[in-house]
């Protein structure tokens, strides 16, 4: 049985490997997607915890505009 | 005891168990038709035995995978696969996909069981508009069952599933007329389903050599052509069902159509490569763990100990040993065009077995 990690080697060994820019880049989106990704499906589990958050966060930007800039 | 030196359980989310390579098809873009030959003549275990897909089941469950995705040759040939989903669906929040020919998801009592066992989603491969294209595909007679399944899915309003074809040079001129019938016949009365569009990449072929064969499927070229071609034709507001799965190249899409068609929804999430994200593990019914399921006929290691019984220590020296090199080793670049490009934490250069066949440089644009 050939080795999949042999069978790599031979196809793709002999290539460029990717800069550590595009490597950091390459971690950093997959980061971003995943707490995308978690954060949604928090949101779309737990919709009525998610609209009191919402509506506490407009009750107080209301509530900040009107003590401090109207 | 073996400690282990990337905490896994933040890592593997969705496993692939190939629980058999016995398939009652035999399409010609099979990657594992290989295996398949194999097993016909008698060289390998055909099915995956259960009490070690039990114990395979458990340790990934531990290691925080929440995803099975059910495949084959034909998962629904496989004689306890309605033990194995009772078994994984023991914890209700696990989620458990089957990906098959529906043949015999055509029988009504069988995926009654099926989805009285837990089944979470069914992706049904159906390979041409008509029966007579369909059946020269699988090399089977197997149309009128398929169908049959898809059927029974709307009937029940299953709330996930899919018809997908799995786009080849055999099939690529009936692409229109597939996704007409399934509009009309199928998915006509608001049923949640899609219609998923694969296409074919070249696979390992191990017939003759380690070769790659991939003379039925279409170029990346063809591809992009293809989806942005279906795109327009099948506008998103009356299509909503239409989903591509593509890993080509993104820089060869047109200025502005791939982010149309995110925008759309129509481009599938999956295959996120677990080549690159180390987050998806495939193993198959002799306990091979391989690195994606395209990768059929090779393996990465074994976890299967004596008397059928799961070697974890195995399993878990395995991941630790292999999956660094394996990322190592896909964190390249397909072409010099692609250093520096401002895509490729996106893209990774495509799926590797494009350019296993094709050239990179030919489609790659600076």
């Amino acid at each position: 049985m050939v080795n999949s990690l042999d069978f790599l080697d031979e196809k793709i060994g002999n290539r460029q490997r990717m800069s550590k820019a595009d490597l950091i880049g390459l971690v950093l989106f997959k980061k971003i997607r995943r707490f995308k990704k978690a954060f949604i499906s928090f949101l779309s589990k737990h919709k009525f915890f998610s609209f009191y958050l919402l509506a506490l966060l407009i009750y107080l930007f209301i509530k900040f505009v009107f003590r401090y800039i109207v | 005891m073996i400690k282990l030196r990337n905490p896994l359980k933040a890592q593997l989310k969705i496993a692939y168990l190939v629980v058999t390579y016995a398939c009652n098809n035999k399409c010609n873009f099979c990657y594992a038709q290989s295996m398949l030959k194999k097993f016909i003549e008698g060289e390998e275990l055909v099915h995956m035995p259960l009490e070690f897909a039990y114990q395979i089941v458990s340790e990934l469950k531990s290691l925080g995978v929440n995803r099975f995705h059910l495949i084959g040759g034909e998962p629904t040939v496989y004689p306890y696969l309605l033990d194995l989903v009772r078994f994984i669906k023991q914890d209700p929040r696990v989620y458990v996909a089957i990906v098959t020919n529906g043949r015999k998801i055509g029988d009504e009592a069988y995926l009654k069981d099926l989805v009285d066992a837990g089944v979470n989603g069914f992706q049904i491969s159906i390979q041409g508009a008509d029966a007579e294209r369909h059946n020269a595909v699988t090399g089977s007679y197997s149309f009128d069952m398929t169908y049959k399944a898809l059927l029974n899915l709307a009937k029940l309003n299953f709330p996930q599933f899919s018809a997908a074809i799995t786009v080849s040079k055999d099939n690529c001129d009936q692409i229109e007329g597939f996704i007409h019938t399934m509009k009309k016949e199928i998915f006509n009365g608001g049923h949640s389903g899609k219609i998923f569009i694969n296409f074919a990449a070249p696979s390992i072929n191990f017939n003759s050599s380690t070769s790659v064969n991939g003379e039925y499927a279409l170029n990346p070229r063809e591809v992009v052509d293809l989806i942005l071609k279906i795109d327009s034709l099948f506008p998103a507001e009356l299509y909503s069902e239409i989903i591509f799965s593509s890993r080509v190249p993104i820089c060869m899409y047109p200025s502005g159509s791939l982010e149309r068609l995110n925008k759309n929804n129509r481009m599938s999430a999956g295959c996120s490569c677990g080549l690159h994200n180390g987050n998806i593990i495939t193993i198959d019914p002799r306990g091979d763990v391989l690195p994606c399921t395209n990768f059929a006929g090779t393996r990465l290691f074994n976890c299967r100990g004596e008397n059928n019984v799961f070697d974890k220590d195995s399993f878990i020296n395995g991941i630790n040993r292999y999956f660094p090199k394996i990322k190592e080793l896909a964190h390249s670049y397909p072409s010099i065009k692609c250093k520096g490009c401002s895509k490729i934490h996106r893209c990774f250069g495509a799926c590797l077995f494009w350019w296993f066949y094709f050239n990179p440089d030919h489609f790659i644009k600076p």
